[in-house]
């Protein structure tokens, strides 16, 4: 089964954008729980650690981990809110 | 309570047995469960919640048993919900491709002739230039892993057909791309040229 056309002109233009000293899943993985709580606290994660921003958007993999991770996190916030704060949260999804 | 656990309180409590143990890994259960549903929910049509409980079990071994991986810049909460999340979503990866056979996924180069340093590709060409470039630039390994890759397989899923591990494939890709990078920019293939006319 060949690559679709359309995959593979993201392989260009992912290729071509390929640096020498990219951070690896691992690396990623090593960093990406505390820049969750970060962008979690309004805090500029993206410029505290730049290339944890750049693996998440080479990496699909790595980024629907971080948004899962984001969800649960976020569900942890309502479930230790009052009621009332769950309630108007809910409100505001 | 668990929310009152410092992590070294975490970390002493689960390298400890009896009671101690026994505490915190009921205080961990409900928090990893919670990520687990979370995780599992949107993305499973039937059955999430068993099996969120199948591999809550699984999580907690696994926060204990790499518990000595946290580095101590987050919550270990936040760490031991990473470790739920990870789990739950390489066990939905694998199970929805272990029926695909690698090979199905590779396919024979195209015969492409080399072009002209000043020949502008149509875009066929530049389609099957890289598909060439994909079976013969790269080592069998290589290529192999990138054609999965590009078909959608993921990369937990190819790095356990090939025998090694996540980490170790993205770097292989990594140089798989530095190479094709080069091959492209020799051969002045940008993504244009893949683009429908």
């Amino acid at each position: 089964m060949p690559p679709p056309p359309d995959a593979l002109r993201a392989l260009v233009a992912k290729s071509l954008a390929t640096e020498p000293d990219e951070m690896s899943c691992g690396e990623c993985d090593a960093l990406v729980d505390r820049f969750a709580e970060m962008t979690l606290e309004g805090l500029d994660a993206t410029a505290a650690r730049p290339l944890v921003e750049e693996h998440l958007t080479a990496c699909p993999e790595c980024r629907e981990e971080f948004e899962a991770l984001m969800d649960a996190l976020r569900a942890a916030e309502r479930d230790g809110m009052p009621w009332w704060k769950r309630w108007w949260a809910g409100r505001q999804r | 309570m668990a929310s009152d656990r410092t992590n070294d309180e975490w970390l002493a409590a689960l390298a400890s047995d009896g009671p101690d143990l026994a505490a915190a890994l009921d205080d961990l259960r409900p928090i990893l469960l919670r990520a687990l549903r979370v995780t599992l929910a949107p993305r499973v049509d039937r059955g999430a919640e068993s099996l969120a409980q199948d591999l809550v079990q699984d999580a907690l071994l696994q926060v204990r048993d790499r518990a000595d991986q946290f580095r101590g810049d987050a919550r270990f909460t936040t760490w031991a919900q990473k470790v739920s999340v990870h789990l739950a979503l390489s066990e939905l990866r694998r199970k929805r491709w272990e029926d695909v056979p690698l090979d199905t996924l590779v396919a024979e180069p195209p015969r492409t002739p080399e072009p002209g340093a000043d020949e502008s590709l149509e875009r066929a060409e530049a389609v099957d230039m890289v598909r060439h470039l994909i079976a013969t630039a790269l080592t069998e390994r290589q290529s192999t892993a990138l054609q999965a890759v590009l078909a959608g397989m993921p990369l937990v899923e190819v790095a356990r057909r090939l025998d090694t591990n996540r980490n170790a494939l993205y770097k292989l890709l990594h140089d798989a791309r530095l190479r094709l990078r080069k091959a492209f920019e020799e051969r002045g293939i940008t993504p244009d040229d893949l683009i429908p006319s």
